[in-house]
């Protein structure tokens, strides 16, 4: 048997494809493995990084988000959870941590922290406790005196997506993925077309996120932007979602005294950098966390677009030949490797019922 | 009084009009708007880049819905920066209908009275059809109505506050005094008993968004302000019972002992 396996879009649930599939001992496995990008698999420093998976903020928090998302999702976030510790034994350090989050708000957002907390699904293993000044102080020792009320999340996580990105290629170089870049895809009736050139394969995997909107029309763009700041003198230690009436701000502190604080959340394809207005909000959420940040480094402002589809739920399409994963919203790094584990089981399912050639 | 729900020479049979804004997702967004039976949407643009169209997949999403459009000018502070964005709107939704809000304080998102005359008497002259959101202010709604606003938008309370009716000898007030404008309470309401009292007093409509949004059920609570409207309309036409500070018996009591009538 020597299937080869197209995996389309370099992006996050791409990556973690390639990686669930060219795992060690898995059967049937893919004789061949190439893994397309339509731009570079390295990040460039632009204001619009067209890649949701590079400038998110990269946070797992399914009990928060179990506010908006289903109970089958918030699972499906749990078992991301187990994926990525696996993962991690298999990397490098990404900066995987569970230490869970804390959720605050200043009085005039106060009835929005309760509001909140009191929609959260509570989950078997997981509740959210309210902390008084002594127990916040003891997690977050900086953020004591300033904030009245906060709810404590536990078993909330999140990682370093640039040190997993960058880590990630190299695994999958190592296991002999092809790795393809400047490899723009496009669907003919039943062909594949890649640089001029018809592509073959026995089974195609599409995870091009916005760059299959021709094929899934109802995909739409929502606009994310996200900074990163160094402030060696903020001692927080993990997340903290800081209410604003409009988004789910969060400041993630990913090591070596590096912050992430976004994201923002537009109903708008506008690939332009950053606004004003979206830096401010983002420059004062930090501020008003802590004052030190006032001295911290911008390192870098970015705006991307997240591919939703109408029910902001993932979907995954099959058909002979050809499985379509999309619509990760902005819970990619939330619902990634459980959502390619699903991935992976059908593709095996597939090589193990068919042998028939749909792309070529 | 209008006997129809009538906006610039157009009749709605709802008088319901809801926001699409803060959805948990656009599929409940449009779940919400059709089940509420509303037949106008309120939409914004301004921080979608509408210079690029960068909204275009959302508002197509509202489109589909084929309710009438009524854009608006949310955020905005200037009037420079309302008229703009109304001439905008008009170009991407083909509308003359614009909802003028120009903000004159940041932390309650309250109305400005004198910036908003200016920016009407501009977009009227521009041929726009304005529904001013403004507040509940008997002199300036007056000096709207005079300037040709045929539709006035008082609040209720702030945006997004959902603290229902705030002042409701002002809304009594407008409504006695400005009988032949069309007025539709805008903003403020948290309920669909809110929304049921300004109906009583006689408003010929209800706007909101929040308050079907941010419920836990947003298609279920479309529905519920509905009926809420629908049955202030209903009571509004069929006229309350004039209030007393006394009981009064609804059933006869000759016959009855007089110790029991006590009460009476």
């Amino acid at each position: 048997m020597s299937q080869t396996l197209l995996i389309l879009g370099g992006g996050l649930i791409g990556r973690l494809s390639a990686l669930a599939l060219s795992a060690p001992g898995l059967w049937p496995k893919p004789a061949r493995i190439r893994l397309l990008e339509k731009g570079s698999f390295t990040a460039t420093p632009t204001m619009y990084q067209n890649s949701a998976a590079v400038v998110a903020a990269a946070m797992l928090s399914p009990l928060a988000e179990s506010v908006l998302l289903e109970q089958d999702l918030v699972e499906l976030g749990y078992r991301s959870m187990q994926l990525w510790q696996q993962l991690q034994q298999q990397l490098p350090d990404f900066g995987l941590q569970q230490q869970g989050a804390l959720l605050l708000a200043h009085p005039q957002q106060q009835h929005l922290l309760l509001h909140l907390v009191s929609q959260i699904k509570a989950q078997p293993e997981y509740k959210a406790k309210w902390l008084n000044k002594t127990e916040l102080k003891e997690l977050e020792p900086s953020l004591a005196g300033r904030f009245q009320h906060s709810c404590y999340l536990p078993g909330e996580g999140q990682l370093d997506n640039q040190a997993f990105l960058k880590h990630s290629l190299q695994l999958l170089q190592q296991r002999g993925v092809s790795l393809e870049a400047q490899s723009p895809v496009e669907f003919k009736g039943d062909h594949l077309w890649c640089n001029g050139k018809l592509q073959q394969a026995d089974l195609v995997i599409d995870c091009r996120g916005l760059g299959a909107s021709t094929e899934l029309p109802q995909l739409r763009a929502v606009r994310g932007e996200v900074l990163r700041v160094k402030a060696p003198a903020v001692k927080l230690s993990r997340p903290v979602r800081l209410f604003h009436p409009r988004y789910a701000l969060y400041i993630a502190p990913k090591g070596e005294g590096i912050f992430v604080v976004g994201a923002t959340e537009l109903e708008s394809a506008d690939q332009s950098g950053p606004s004003v207005r979206s830096t401010l909000e983002l420059l004062s959420a930090l501020y008003s966390v802590d004052p030190a940040f006032a001295d911290a480094e911008i390192l870098s402002l970015q705006a991307s677009a997240r591919p939703a589809l109408p029910d902001n739920r993932p979907a995954i399409h099959q058909q002979p030949g050809l499985i379509r994963v999309n619509g990760l919203y902005r819970h990619g790094y939330l619902l990634g490797p459980a959502l390619a584990e699903q991935v992976a089981q059908l593709a095996l399912l597939q090589f193990s019922e068919t042998k028939e050639l749909c792309y070529g | 009084m209008n006997p129809d729900f009538n906006v610039y020479g157009t009749k709605l049979s709802s008088r319901l009009i809801l926001g699409s804004a803060l959805y948990p997702n656009p599929a409940l967004m449009q779940q919400a708007l059709q089940q509420s039976g509303c037949e106008a949407v309120t939409l914004s643009l301004r921080r979608q880049a509408p210079e690029q169209q960068g909204g275009e997949q959302f508002w197509q999403l509202v489109r589909d819905l084929k309710l009438r459009l009524l854009p608006n000018t949310a955020g905005c502070h200037s009037v420079q920066q309302a008229v703009t964005l109304a001439q905008m709107s008009r170009e991407i939704f083909q509308t003359n209908w614009i909802k003028l809000e120009l903000i004159g304080d940041d932390y309650n998102l309250q109305p400005d009275p004198i910036l908003l005359l200016q920016a009407a008497e501009q977009l009227l002259a521009d041929g726009f059809e304005v529904l001013p959101y403004c507040t509940d202010d008997l002199v300036l709604c007056k000096r709207l109505y005079e300037l040709g606003c045929k539709v006035l938008m008082p609040w209720a309370a702030p945006i997004g506050s959902g603290l229902g009716v705030l002042n409701p000898y002002a809304l009594r007030t407008l409504r006695e005094r400005l009988p032949d404008a069309t007025l539709i309470v805008d903003a403020g309401l948290g309920l669909p008993s809110h929304a049921c009292q300004v109906m009583e007093m006689g408003f010929d409509g209800v706007l909101l968004n929040s308050a079907v949004a941010l419920a836990k059920d947003p298609v279920l609570m479309a529905q519920a302000f509905s009926h809420a409207v629908a049955a202030g309309r209903s009571a509004f036409l069929a006229g309350a019972m004039p209030k007393q500070d006394f009981a009064s018996p609804s059933t006869p009591v000759l016959g009855m002992p007089f110790w029991l009538q006590e009460a009476t």
